[in-house]
């Protein structure tokens, strides 16, 4: 049969970001997925030698707009590991209650994504507008809706007040009703079943050969999350990952959608258990410059991202590496790409949530 | 689950037709925005001693300081908000308000083919400037970092 | 500004943004800023777009599109560039990969600055970059 070439991307309605795929067909079915990359590449991690290691959190905060405080708290973690300084306890705290609020901002912005991308423009509207409440919360607590520009080395830089904390609880409790709602229509719409439901299905042991991360691989039923080795105080919460086993399309959402609920539930555990008061410190300077290397891991709303970091008691870091979530997918995606339809082309990537300024930085 | 007739929507489209509308009509009705949230940068030409730290801490590389020219100019088009520089001031001639940035045209180039967003401010008498030299050198023994 | 003569449409591209600034565009279709009031409508074709608003800087990979992109737009047209990074490199003006802000390729006709660039401030820059086209299609009538 006669093969056909077909470009996707870089400029592609479906995704804003551009990702370029070249998709090898066969009548209508995908034989091979061929994909480029290089059109979001900056060049970042080299910044390094011209970025003193005291502003370069600002540079990896900006790996991506989506997870930017991830990024600024894992850069961060990489290095007080190094450095070994004492992060006061309140500074911690606040730090995941932060990544948690993320994480709920970044699975909104996708469950919306991911309606839009099945034609379903009213969901996408729901969703993003429960996101601007997420994004009202970190304005008022961090100064910043997308680059947050909290975390510094030794600690973070605002206190939410008891007050808010508890304001901000409540109302991420509002948010969880009103998600509900939105969660039913994913959940019983027949329309949207269709489209997903055993579209892009990826078996717990292909999971595994392709080193498949985050929802993507809980999705498939394989018990993976960093949060598990509990650092960054997930051992003093209650935590369980959200695991489905059917590994399609819809898994894929229904693991999102649990995954919302999970965090608002782990912020009311995280806000019981922090230190209070008024004018606890937060922030420990370091002294002098890093010396030796480190890897760090954190559990993003895409799956596991890895730090490597390595000082050479200059205030230039020798070398920065992150291995961004995304970029461990795409073996994956290729794997689902090839043998399906073409239509579902598009659904399948969005399905992995691909960050492409966090694969290509 | 396959009947076609099951309408999850339609309580939300309902509700929808009765509650008041989502939309902030944005250039009439505008929302002050939050204490803390960053905005401009707003200098103080009157306290500055000129010390540069701002221009070396800034990631952006946004600040231009001149100690002998007594100016000080940052690029608005440049500058992230990370709030670093006023985080460093010892004099608090910088402070981060609330107001957002403007936007800016092209027609804004300046006279010495300056960028659109570039804003510059030079010193007073030369008397002020040094006893400011004199407090420059001794901040910048202090300055952090090195 | 409140009246216009046609409803443009605007093409979005994204040149080695961090995603910050996209989303912040998309955010603006949503219904707490609805850019559409304005007419505004976001197409993914080059041809059917008046307004290229552009995202991020230039680099060696994505020079070509969006000299391509801009090449495709019918006349009059008019280039918003959104966020620090587009308008003059922002923080990754000193990457090895980064050649700088849109100005460098595209006559930029409307500034958007902010990292990221609040909705409010791109939708103020759309509506700057209507009052240009609205110039522009006057002097080429």
């Amino acid at each position: 049969m006669k093969r056909t070439i077909v470009p996707f991307g870089p400029q592609h309605p479906v995704l804003a970001e551009p990702l370029v795929l070249d998709l090898v067909l066969e009548d209508e079915k995908v034989i091979d997925a061929i994909p480029t990359i290089g059109y979001i590449h900056r060049g970042l991690e080299a910044m390094v030698d011209r970025v003193e290691y005291t502003e370069m959190g600002f540079v990896v905060e900006r790996i991506c707009g989506i997870c930017s405080f991830m990024h600024g708290m894992g850069y961060c973690l990489a290095l007080e590991s190094i450095m070994s300084v004492e992060v006061p306890d309140r500074a911690r705290w606040l730090r995941i209650i932060w990544a948690e609020i993320s994480r709920i901002q970044s699975h909104l912005l996708w469950l919306g994504l991911g309606a839009d991308a099945f034609g379903f423009e009213n969901l996408f509207m729901h969703c993003w507008r429960m996101r601007e409440e997420i994004l009202d919360i970190f304005e008022k607590t961090t100064g910043g809706r997308i680059i947050h520009s909290v975390n510094r080395i030794g600690g973070v830089k605002r206190d939410i007040s008891d007050s808010e904390l508890i304001a901000i609880v409540a109302r991420l409790d509002g948010l969880g009703k009103a998600f509900e709602a939105t969660a039913r229509v994913f959940a019983n719409d027949p329309s949207i079943r269709h489209r997903m439901s055993g579209v892009g299905v990826l078996s717990m042991a292909d999971a595994r050969a392709v080193d498949a991360v985050g929802p993507m691989a809980r999705a498939s039923g394989v018990r993976m999350d960093t949060r598990l080795a509990g650092q960054n105080l997930y051992d003093q919460i209650e935590f369980e990952p959200v695991l489905e086993t059917a590994g399609d399309c819809l898994a894929r959402v229904v693991v999102r959608m649990r995954e919302v609920r999970q965090s608002i539930d782990l912020i009311h555990q995280m806000v019981d258990k922090m230190p209070k008061g008024e004018g606890l410190p937060l922030e420990n300077k370091p002294r002098g410059n890093p010396s030796g290397e480190t890897f760090t891991r954190l559990e993003q709303p895409r799956g596991e991202v890895v730090y490597y970091v390595k000082a050479n008691g200059t205030k230039y870091l020798e070398r920065f590496r992150a291995r961004t979530p995304t970029f461990a997918n795409i073996p994956a995606m290729i794997k689902l790409v090839k043998g399906c339809d073409l239509a579902d082309v598009p659904n399948i990537i969005l399905t992995i949530d691909p960050c492409i300024s966090c694969t290509e930085r | 689950m396959s009947n076609p007739f099951r309408l999850p929507m339609a309580p939300r489209a309902i509700r929808n037709l009765f509650s008041k509308p989502a939309t902030r009509r944005y250039p009439y009705e505008i929302r002050p925005r939050f204490d803390g949230a960053r905005g401009t940068i707003k200098f103080d030409v009157d306290t500055c001693n000129y010390c540069t730290l701002c221009a070396k801490r800034c990631p952006a590389a946004a600040i231009t300081v001149s100690r002998e020219d007594r100016t000080w100019a940052i690029e608005h088009l440049t500058c992230i908000g990370c709030n670093v520089c006023v985080e460093v001031c010892a004099k608090k001639s910088l402070a981060m308000s609330t107001e957002a940035k403007h936007v800016h045209t092209h027609a804004e180039v300046g006279p010495q083919g300056q960028r659109p967003g570039h804003e510059e401010w030079h010193g007073a008498d030369p008397a002020i400037a040094a006893a400011a030299a004199k407090a420059a050198a001794e901040l910048s023994i202090d300055a952090p970092s090195s | 500004m409140s009246f216009f003569s046609k409803s443009p449409w605007i093409l979005h591209y994204d040149a080695s943004s961090c995603n910050g600034c996209d989303i912040e565009v998309l955010a603006c279709l949503t219904p707490l800023y609805d850019l559409e009031r304005f007419g505004v409508v976001n197409t993914g074709n080059p041809k059917h777009a008046d307004i290229l608003l552009i995202t991020g800087s230039v680099n060696e990979r994505n020079i070509d599109i969006i000299r391509n992109l801009y090449r495709q737009m019918p006349d009059p047209k008019v280039v918003v560039a959104v966020g620090a990074c587009a308008c003059s490199g922002g923080i990754f003006a000193r990457a090895y990969n980064i050649q700088g802000g849109i100005d460098k390729v595209l006559p930029v006709d409307v500034y958007v600055p902010g990292c990221a660039a609040r909705p409010e401030s791109i939708i103020d820059g759309v509506v700057q970059g209507i009052g240009a086209l609205e110039q522009k299609r006057r002097k080429s009538a």
